[in-house]
């Protein structure tokens, strides 16, 4: 059933402003033979399943939360959903929360019923620096559509001091809820992937690698114990930039790899020696300290996106079900 | 045609010798694009397409896309932009430097640089931003080995065999030689970016004081 949201007068008033955090959705198509990339949130699948918990289209904007302390107080009570791993949370994460006031101390991504309403820029919502498109201030207000879901939980846990209700169930991350060491991220060879020397190919998936400190919305930047090598004719032959996205693998002269994520440019003219499946981005959001790259084939990407496709419309009819009863 | 899966929902087109040129490729795309197509991104060599895996499979959009643009017939459509450039040294901070590494005198180069019929291959780097072929090759500069950590918009720079222009602030590394009051990026419009792939531009060199009585 398609939901189309409308503005409402509603709004929230962000509180408290952590760092990085910025309005992000399914990220901004058409736009790449113009030079914008797609951006969108770091972790597909928590702006996803956010999203569906409050009632909203799984593409609507979300509040991208990546480190510090945000505080969100809303004009009314209403439905929120934080998904991710924050530190610390005001309301239970993965699952409809009733609530006026909501405070996340890391990394998540908060939907509210109704979504942030913030202005279109080029058909989406999603911050982008280069747009020209004001950053997310302190005190500021965000307007928010209309929701579908407006009447409270009756059977409930809740902390009657700060008129909180959810329920007792959740939704799963899609990978582990705790930081493991190393994160295993799934991946597939890249376009270049042979101009790398026989041992680097192998290397690529034995050897792990540690997430340097340069870590942005753009990429994260790899380092291995052996850098990669390309082959003696590769460095020879030199590379004509052509598209890259979220996910892709580049490889600098540096040796050390670059995986590129949500807010990746258009184009990129470094040899591409993997693509990481778009169902573990949501991995790589988490910022883990070390990953162990993990071979799987294009075809087996594909089918767990759809498995995983299939998995958010059981949530959604689970979640339908849930406010009916209310 | 060489055709690489590449990822999940999208598909990267190498177009060979017998086949229609990336250029040709994107004007007939232009001119009549499939639907449920995410986004369809033209580079130097390759054709990247974005598709809804709901509506497309792969291979039948490989096939689809083949037969309807492969026709290396088909006449790319371009459109002629003349952008209007100062080339006055307080605009231009490597006009001299460019200038002494090429032999030229600041006029030569000048009218070198603002003589050919540019075409823009490719747009990327950041929001419309047009790598222009056709320089002149005494002209040819490597980048800064530092690059600017700020280079005002609408900065007209040189790299290698490359011509191009800042839209928008940016760091950047390409030796500047002017600049242009006009707007090259506008969300508003569509599609957002002046210069398109395939298009043509020709530089016109303006004085100082035309520069500044233009609206930027």
């Amino acid at each position: 059933m398609p939901v189309h949201l409308k503005q409402s007068a509603d709004w929230v008033e962000l509180k408290r402003l952590g760092l990085g955090c910025s309005i992000q959705d399914a990220g901004r198509w058409g736009g790449q033979a113009s030079g914008v990339s797609v951006g969108g949130a770091l972790n597909p699948y928590a702006r996803q399943v956010a999203n569906i918990l409050v009632g909203n289209p799984s593409s609507a904007a979300v509040l991208e939360c990546l480190a510090g302390t945000t505080e969100l107080h809303s004009a009314q009570p209403r439905y929120w959903a934080v998904c991710g791993r924050p530190s610390d949370c005001s309301v239970p994460t993965w699952r409809p929360v009733w609530a006026q006031t909501v405070r996340i101390t890391g990394r998540a991504w908060v939907a509210v019923a109704g979504g942030f309403w913030t202005p279109l820029v080029l058909a989406s919502r999603s911050y982008d620096p280069l747009l020209a498109m004001p950053p997310l201030v302190q005190h500021q207000t965000l307007p928010l559509g209309y929701p579908r879901f407006v009447k409270p939980p009756m059977q409930a846990t809740g902390h009657q001091a700060t008129g909180q209700v959810a329920p007792t169930w959740f939704v799963p991350d899609s990978c582990h809820p705790a930081p493991q060491f190393p994160e295993r991220v799934r991946a597939y060879v890249g376009p270049e992937h042979t101009w790398l020397t026989v041992a680097s190919q192998t290397a690529l998936w034995q050897q792990g690698f540690r997430l340097s400190s340069h870590f942005s919305r753009m990429g994260a930047r790899l380092e291995a114990a052996e850098p990669l090598q390309l082959a003696q004719v590769a460095k020879h032959a030199s590379m004509l930039s052509s598209a890259v996205s979220a996910g892709t693998v580049q490889l600098p002269s540096s040796g050390q790899p670059i995986i590129l994520l949500a807010a990746a440019q258009t184009m990129g003219g470094y040899p591409r020696i993997a693509q990481v499946a778009q169902v573990d981005l949501a991995v790589l959001a988490y910022q883990p300290k070390q990953i162990d790259m993990q071979p799987i084939t294009l075809e087996a990407a594909e089918q767990l996106l759809r498995v995983q496709q299939q998995f958010l419309q059981g949530v959604q009819a689970r979640v339908e079900y849930w406010y009916a009863q209310l | 045609m060489r055709v690489l899966p590449w990822r999940e929902g999208a598909v990267l087109l190498y177009p060979e010798a017998e086949d229609a040129s990336v250029e040709q490729l994107w004007a007939a795309w232009q001119a009549q694009p499939l639907p449920h197509i995410w986004d369809a991104v033209p580079a130097f060599d390759s054709f990247a397409l974005y598709f809804d895996v709901h509506h497309w499979q792969r291979e039948q959009l490989v096939a689809t896309f083949l037969q309807r643009y492969n026709h290396a017939s088909a006449a790319p459509k371009s459109r002629l932009h003349r952008i209007e450039v100062c080339y006055h040294p307080d605009l231009a901070p490597d006009l001299l430097a460019v200038a002494q590494h090429a032999q030229l005198s600041p006029e030569r180069l000048i009218a070198c640089h603002s003589a050919p019929l540019y075409t823009v291959q490719m747009v990327g780097f950041s929001p419309g931003f047009g790598y222009l072929q056709g320089l002149d090759p005494c002209l040819q500069m490597p980048r800064l080995a530092t690059p600017r950590l700020t280079v005002p918009a609408g900065s007209v720079g040189i790299a290698g065999a490359q011509t191009g222009i800042y839209p928008q602030a940016s760091p950047g590394g390409w030796q500047l030689i002017g600049r242009t009051h006009q707007q090259l990026f506008d969300v508003t419009q569509q599609p957002p970016a002046r210069l398109q792939a395939g298009d043509r531009v020709r530089f016109v060199p303006i004085s100082w004081e035309v520069y500044y009585a233009r609206p930027s």
